[in-house]
């Protein structure tokens, strides 16, 4: 084995290495399929529907001053509708199945941006689940998209994923518009019967087995708590100068009975939460709370639903009209006024000792719940009466 | 520090190999040990800089017992030193597994912490040990501390292997005609470490998706039809074997590119007629720890047949406890260990015939070892298992099929057919292959040509473009 021969070989190696490199590169930065250098001026901007690659993107080169960060609950606010409620121009940055901490990226980027002015924040205490985690289900989070610096060429325009959205962005129409990206209210049926029929769904699926899973995954509430912290309460006090709005979006009841077929300490930890931060927030002027967990009126009425928790257009628009007008801050007593509603529910649905309307978790969550409200304990002594024997 | 990552690839191998190869044309070979040594540190403390403390007091220690045990050949002294390492071993990775199973035994309440397990700690431990045991045994002890320190950090092997002795690396990198092979071997090494990023990148974690789906809801309590499990099976015995073999061959060709030749890792383990003859293929620096280290120092098959037997078990649930802390590791090493007890019970670990058959068969008892080891516990096993053994929808199974499939089924053909990466490499002695096997130079074996070039720049460059989303090799938990 000569040495010539090693460098012929070794010319023709990094020959194609580099032009392949070259190549794709370049065109996956002509096309940029997710809008990240630039906004699409050679083809039809597309939009791709998995918004923890797409909102980067968004956030880069678009313009705003108010955004919407959340779950797939603030996937209907639309940037029409917040801005008739609000004024503004807002940017939808809602991420389906998303974890605090994405929100929270969601946020550090607006910011970056040095215009925005407002947040809509959806705060769901079930997205806490992922504890400090970015959400991994369907492929790896891209980091890239957020760091900046070389990322973004080595991991976005060197990628086979990207080359397979660029060329479907060249071969298709758009499927979606940025007024309409995501939404769903229009794509589902609503009614009381789809929602008990996600009810029996989630009957079939928490088996015991899976019960047993999830009560070893589950964080504890002093995570639930130092999670909120880290992503939602410091980042929204170090930012006087942004209004930030945090809705709590009403649930059917269905939903929070659930909670106890899922895991005895989930409701305590759903009313915790609420209660930490509205205390975190009592002396913030530029952070307005508003509480729909505890309108009976929309919870209890199972037609504004398709499952047990998401809600139709309806209910969205009553939501930005009451923002808008500076309502719903919650109650001092949000948290016994919710069990209170619950407990109710609960028992009018455990009057029948149907198994499939009233399981038998569920039945003993009202039990807890009903000797923590009759024995007047602080919300502090929730989780305690959470793990109380159910006789 | 990935092997797949961009940081690595483009950054950190491009930096060390041309600092290292400037030193060694300068003739400097201290200075070229030196800087390997940091670059390996450097690499090792990327992830978490607080195992750095750890793997330097590892060495320290284990290079003063070496050269106690070189000026004194103690019996106890060897205790201490192998005590030593697997008190460490045992401090970060078993105490929550044996404080766990305690407790279920005796129904008491000791609590211990959850340690993060330190990167490597299994395979750097191993070979100190085997570095103890062998200056016990009459080698002389390696008289620098940094060279020393080099043989248990070279970046290549130090984080999931292969498991090397002292008299295998250092040579490599003392070769006197190292500065007239530099071009050839970085041009070796580049392609060996291509066709392992490929393996990787393009077929490994193309399994993936069809596996981790499956177990991770057997996991979670959920059923999965029958084909979902053999299916899954497939593809986790084809991205394990990609994943890992993968991780060597860019181990071996990583050393290549600095003038060393490491121990093959694998040799077409699936192409196995018994599972004596798996075990001499695959994860083949394990297993020549494990034989050397354990099971002929309990006695190998010297004595007598029961012996032999209770040794193999042994041996291998040993083995199985060293992949993870878990009792579905220590059940497939046992299960391994019942296998090759079989094996020798009805003398087929050396018979040769009906060699299909025989492949088939070896390949199917693997793949269903493999279930245990990926399940997380027992029970997820089991309920895997009863998956797997409900009745077949045959009728169905022609409408089921999916794309997936196919890539599972071309994955597991290469594994069975397509000649393997030392083969490949046959006429540029690729790394340090054993004895025992017979390497057959195919036709297309690699000889440095500029088409070989062009081919390795492709794979390469499609490798790299694969690697967006930057997953974990399989291995370094273990």
């Amino acid at each position: 084995m000569t040495r010539t021969r090693a460098r012929q070989f070794s010319r023709f190696f990094v020959a194609t290495f580099a032009l392949v490199l070259a190549g794709v590169g370049l065109f996956n930065f002509t096309v940029d399929p997710l809008q990240y250098y630039r906004r699409a001026s050679l083809v039809e901007p597309h939009f791709s529907s998995n918004q923890r690659y797409q909102n980067p993107g968004l956030v880069r080169n678009y313009p705003f001053d108010t955004v919407v960060i959340g779950t797939s609950h603030m996937e209907n606010f639309t940037p029409s509708r917040v801005k008739h409620a609000l004024g503004g121009e807002p940017l939808k940055l809602a991420i389906a199945g998303s974890s605090p901490r994405e929100q929270y990226l969601m946020l550090e980027l607006a910011l970056e941006r040095g215009s925005l002015k407002r947040v809509l924040w959806g705060v769901l205490a079930d997205s806490f689940e992922y504890s400090d985690r970015v959400v991994e289900d369907a492929g790896p989070f891209p980091w890239y998209l957020y760091r900046g610096g070389l990322d973004p060429l080595f991991s976005y325009l060197w990628s086979f994923d990207t080359t397979r959205h660029s060329l479907a962005v060249l071969r298709s129409p758009a499927p979606q518009t940025l007024e309409n990206l995501n939404t769903w209210y229009d794509k589902y049926a609503f009614g009381g019967e789809r929602v008990e029929a996600a009810w029996a769904d989630m009957g079939v699926r928490w088996t015991d087995s899976l019960y047993a899973y999830y009560a070893r995954l589950a964080p504890p509430w002093e995570d639930t708590r130092a999670v909120a912290d880290e992503y939602i309460v410091a980042p929204i006090l170090q930012q006087p100068n942004v209004r930030f709005d945090l809705i709590f979006p009403p649930y059917t009841m269905l939903e929070y009975a659930n909670d106890f077929r899922v895991h005895q300490e989930r409701f305590a930890r759903r009313l915790l939460l609420k209660a930490h931060l509205i205390e975190a927030f009592k002396n913030a002027g530029h952070v307005h709370l508003h509480d729909f967990e505890t309108d009976s009126v929309v919870s209890a009425d199972l037609s504004r639903y398709k499952d047990l928790s998401h809600f139709d257009l309806a209910t969205t628009e009553l939501i930005l009209r009451e923002v808008g007008i500076g309502n719903r801050a919650p109650l001092a007593n949000a948290d016994a006024l919710l069990a209170v509603q619950v407990l109710a529910f609960i028992e009018q649905r455990c009057s029948a000792s149907n198994l499939a309307l009233c399981p038998q978790r569920v039945r003993c969550g009202g039990v807890r719940l009903k000797r923590w409200l009759n024995d007047g304990a602080p919300s502090a002594q929730l989780l305690r009466y959470s793990n109380l024997p159910c006789e | 520090m990935l092997f797949n990552s961009h940081v690595f690839l483009f950054f950190f191998l491009p930096l060390t190999w041309v600092v290292a190869v400037r030193l060694r044309k300068a003739g400097w070979h201290e200075g070229f040990i030196v800087w390997l040594l940091l670059a390996s540190l450097f690499f090792y403390g990327w992830w978490s800089p607080y195992n750095l403390p750890l793997i330097v007091l590892s060495i320290a220690v284990n290079f003063a017992l070496g050269h106690a045990l070189g000026r004194k050949r103690s019996r106890w002294l060897l205790a201490l030193g192998v005590g030593f390492n697997l008190a460490l071993l045992t401090h970060f990775k078993y105490q929550l597994f044996f404080a766990e199973t305690f407790n279920a035994l005796t129904g008491s309440h000791w609590a211990v912490t959850h340690l993060v397990l330190p990167l490597g700690i299994s395979f750097f431990t191993f070979q100190q040990i085997a570095w103890l045991v062998d200056v016990w045994r009459g080698e002389q002890p390696e008289r620098s501390l940094t060279r020393y320190a080099l043989f248990v950090t070279f970046f290549p092997q130090l984080i999931a292997g292969p498991i090397v002795h002292l008299k295998e690396l250092l040579p490599g990198l003392d070769r006197h005609d190292a500065q007239r092979q530099i071009s050839q071997d970085a041009m070796i090494g580049i392609a060996i470490f291509a066709i392992g990023l490929a393996k990787k990148v393009l077929i490994a974690d193309s399994l993936a998706p069809h596996a981790s789906p499956w177990f991770d809801a057997v996991a979670r309590g959920e059923s999965i039809s029958t084909l979902a499990a053999w299916r899954a099976a497939l593809a986790y015995s084809g991205q394990l074997y990609f994943d890992f073999s993968g991780y060597s061959d860019m181990a071996v060709g990583l050393a290549r590119m600095f003038g060393v030749r490491l121990p093959i890792n694998f040799f077409s383990p699936y192409k196995a007629v018994s599972i004596t003859d798996f075990w001499r293929r695959w994860h083949i620096t394990l297993s020549r720890f494990l034989r050397d280290y354990l099971y002929v120092p309990l006695g190998g098959n010297r004595r007598g047949r029961a012996r032999t037997y209770i040794n193999l078990l042994l041996t291998m649930a040993i083995g199985g406890l060293w992949h993870g802390a878990n009792w579905t590791f220590v059940l497939w090493g046992i299960y391994h260990g019942l296998l090759l007890a079989a094996e020798r019970v009805l003398g087929l670990h050396r018979a040769n015939k009906m060699r299909a058959l025989r492949v088939g068969v070896t390949f199917l008892l693997v793949m269903l070892g493999w279930v245990l080891f990926r399940s997380a516990d027992l029970d997820s096993a089991g309920r895997f298992y009863a998956a797997m053994l409900a009745p077949m929808p045959w009728a169905e199974l022609g409408q089921a099929l999916t794309l997936g499939d196919g890539l599972i089924a071309l994955a597991l053909l290469l594994a069975f057919f397509a000649p393997n990466t030392s083969e490949l490499f046959a006429r540029v002695e690729p790394g340090l292959v054993p004895a025992h096997f017979e390497l057959k130079a195919p036709r297309f074996a690699f000889a440095l040509k500029p088409a070989q070039g062009i081919l390795v720049g492709l794979l390469l460059a499609l490798s790299v473009l694969g690697m967006s989303s930057v997953t974990e090799f399989l291995y370094f938990q273990f």
